[in-house]
């Protein structure tokens, strides 16, 4: 039966073409991601070599001569800064200001580069227990602070293909006077869906990882959450980065399980396929405007979609130029009420799916 | 004809569903005001605290400022300067407290409300200074190296700039700031789009989904007329809805930021100060909505195109909704005016008011022709190919 389910729903009516197509446009954009990290390779050599001489946990003799790079580096800039102030205000020639440019140039190469690995030494610095980590590479990863419009898109597909599209050809009924026809069937198809919910998390999620794998220091994996900037003041500081990206998935996976759950109730519900399409819609694109009352979004279900903002808090506190992440509702007690939330909404949909009869279109 | 397109509005109306979708969209498009915009609706008591200091909102502003609308003088100047002395004097006493947006003042002390509405006086009574002058004085430069007639399109331009900056000046202050918002509000046109697409899916595709599309093919005006009042039925339905959306938009704004002078120029708002519309700020509304709709129903169009092709609604709903998010996507991408492109992008219209920040022209055969008119005529040129192409496939297809 689950063979006949899934030749149906895969095969012959394609949904494995847009499984397919979505994993490879998901494929696409991970390695975009990655490959947009540094705006030039010569930038991306810099910081990766600055990153291998500094890696890991800062010794003494390594602060010392970080302390000692990052001196130069800010000397310099500082005087590139007088040089140009000099030159706005006639107290230096054109040939002047452009001798000390060339001077001061080998210091300034790269200096996106530079300027951002010195910003990542200085946030390691600040705290003992911290490691030094490619931030922009680690930043890459977790970037998943919005929901994946074509998943979503995919699993309403899958809902409406499995629950409606048979309501709407009038077989619900043949179907219902089958043997297996009122439960086992509905039952198999939602199990189907969630393996396709969470099978296509994964594999995004992996893609994500091999996308960004090589820029990844591989002692960093052990480096505590906080280690990565935007997880400050993280509730979840002692797991490691490793160990936040698996959990970061895995609540997206449950989230998108939940999800789909709630289109096949949708399903179950309108029994209509562009109806549940646009419920479906709505579901992904409501919640982000409804951000600003969060302790209402990070208590649904479907906020688990978004699972990066239970470590990393919810509310970005800007101190002009720069800033840090707080969780204001998006803490502990948030992902418990919404991990019960998904699990009884899950629960929901394999009990009651195929049990209501009603009302015909 | 009338009758059609009676029972075609009818049919949109009782679709499932609809009327529903449309109450949950416009009851979240409130609550989204209301969230980012609400300073003025909540208590007193919800004014926030840090480190126990309380901090003043905006709501003083109105207080404040309902002394000095009206127009601009020399001695509501002077009271202001003697106001913000006395805070000074005051403030000196208590200290700064700190918030998270720079220096706020202590209550009671509201030499923060003050300075900006200073800063905002002292813009508008400078705003020909600061804005204007400038720029006519290079339209003088441009004209006396053209004035022999060399350069048609140049001369043309300059009294083109003449004619739209030439007599501005701002002599009345009103809280004209608090439309800025509203202007580039963006949620509603959202909406409004997917409540086109829901609409304009099931329009053919509805038909053929419950075997009526042979028997309306067969009737006398079942081939040409009956698309056209289907299309006419959807257009009206999208004017009436964006005309809702624009309405509830503007209540709400109203309660939640109390803006005064929409009879002002749309000029006289900071961030639209070099906007060549000469048109009130109700004016501009007027005229950023029927953008909306158009640019909606250009977009639906997609739709109604998807649904004259494929047999299935939701197909036809979903093909759409991916054509426009990669539209949308290609338009935050390309920064929405990426060459000749944006003038065939309905997405532009959707957030028209981009095209009327600043004086944008084209150089079309020699005369400068604004980038807003462009865009309308371009998308309009699409929506005709869109809307001929679907009458086709509406005839052919079985």
């Amino acid at each position: 039966m689950v063979i006949q389910e899934l030749r149906k729903i895969l095969w012959k009516r394609k949904l494995l073409l847009a499984l397919a197509l979505v994993l490879l446009f998901e494929g696409l954009l991970a390695w975009r991601g990655a490959d947009g990290i540094f705006s030039s390779s010569q930038d991306k050599r810099v910081y990766m070599d600055l990153l291998q001489s500094y890696a890991g946990d800062l010794t003494p003799e390594k602060r010392e001569r970080l302390d000692q790079e990052l001196e130069t580096y800010e000397k310099a800039q500082e005087l590139m800064v007088q040089a140009e102030e000099q030159y706005q205000n006639g107290e230096l020639t054109s040939e002047g200001f452009d001798a000390r440019t060339a001077e001061l140039a080998p210091y300034r190469a790269n200096l996106a580069a530079r300027s951002d690995f010195a910003e990542a030494a200085k946030y390691a610095e600040a705290k003992p227990g911290r490691t030094l980590v490619n931030q922009l590479a680690w930043n890459e990863l977790f970037d998943t602070d919005r929901v994946d419009f074509l998943l979503s898109v995919l699993l309403i597909l899958f809902a409406i293909l499995a629950f409606v599209s048979e309501d709407e050809t009038d077989f619900r009924q043949i179907k219902q006077t089958t043997v297996h026809g009122k439960k086992a069937v509905y039952r198999i198809d939602a199990v189907l869906g969630v393996a396709l919910a969470v099978l296509s998390v994964s594999l995004t999620s992996l893609f994500r990882w091999l996308a960004a794998g090589s820029l990844l220091d591989p002692g960093s994996m052990n480096a505590p959450l906080d280690s990565l900037k935007i997880f400050e003041n993280s509730p979840f500081s002692n797991l490691s980065l490793a160990e936040g990206y698996l959990l970061a998935t895995g609540l997206k996976a449950v989230g998108y399980t939940a999800f789909v759950c709630l289109c096949f109730l949708f399903g179950q519900w309108f029994r209509s396929a562009l109806t549940v399409s646009l419920a479906g819609l709505l579901t992904v694109l409501l919640p982000p405007y409804m951000l600003k009352a969060p302790v209402l979004y990070y208590c649904s279900p479907v906020s688990l979609m978004l699972s990066v903002g239970f470590l990393r808090g919810d509310v970005y506190v800007d101190l002009g130029g720069s800033g840090f992440w707080e969780s204001r509702a998006a803490g502990k007690p948030a992902l418990w009420i919404s991990l019960a939330a998904a699990v009884i909404l899950i629960l929901l949909a394999f009990f009651t799916l195929g049990k209501r009869e009603g009302k015909k279109r | 004809m009338g009758r059609l397109f009676r029972l075609e509005w009818k049919k949109l109306l009782h679709q499932r569903y609809l009327l529903f979708f449309c109450a949950l969209l416009l009851a979240v498009d409130l609550f989204n005001i209301y969230e980012n915009y609400d300073k003025l609706l909540r208590p007193r008591e919800d004014v926030f605290t840090v480190e126990g200091v309380t901090f003043s909102v905006d709501r003083d502003a109105i207080v404040l400022h309902r002394d000095f609308e009206g127009p601009i003088t020399q001695e509501k100047i002077d009271r202001l300067n003697a106001l913000l002395q006395k805070a000074k004097a005051e403030e000196a006493q208590i200290g700064y407290g700190i918030w998270r947006e720079g220096y706020f003042p202590v209550p009671g002390v509201d030499r923060s409300q003050g300075e900006r509405l200073m800063m905002e006086l002292k813009r508008l009574t400078g705003y020909r200074e600061q804005h204007i002058q400038p720029i006519l004085a290079e339209t003088e430069k441009l004209s006396a190296v053209v004035q022999d007639g060399s350069d048609p399109y140049a001369a043309r331009m300059a009294a083109l700039i003449r004619r739209q900056y030439g007599n501005r000046s701002i002599t009345e202050f009103h809280r004209v700031k608090e439309f800025e918002p509203l202007m580039i509000y963006k949620l509603s046109a959202l909406f409004l789009l997917l409540l086109a697409c829901f609409c304009a899916s099931s329009l053919f595709a509805g038909e053929k989904e419950t075997g009526m599309a042979p028997l309306l093919k067969a009737a006398p005006n079942g081939k040409t007329r009956l698309f056209w009042v289907k299309l006419a039925a959807l257009f009206t339905f999208v004017l009436a809805l964006g005309i809702l959306f624009a309405a509830a938009d503007y209540g709400m704004f109203y309660l939640c930021r109390r803006p005064t002078g929409a009879s002002m120029p749309f000029w006289s708002m900071d961030d639209f100060a070099d906007s060549p519309l000469n048109i009130s700020i109700l004016g501009a509304l007027a005229l950023f909505t029927l953008y909306r709709v158009l640019g909606a129903f250009a977009l639906a169009l997609i739709a109604v195109w998807f649904s004259s092709l494929l047999p299935k609604s939701f197909p036809a709903f979903l093909a759409a909704v991916l054509c426009m998010a990669g539209l949308m996507l290609a338009t935050l991408w390309t920064d929405g005016f990426f060459g000749v492109f944006r003038y065939f992008n309905p997405v532009t219209l959707l957030i028209s008011v981009r095209l009327f920040e600043n004086l944008r022209v084209e150089n079309v055969f020699g005369y400068p022709v604004s980038a807003g008119l462009l865009a309308l005529l371009g998308n309009l040129m699409l929506a005709a190919v869109l809307a001929f192409t679907a009458r086709g496939l509406w005839k052919r297809r079985a």
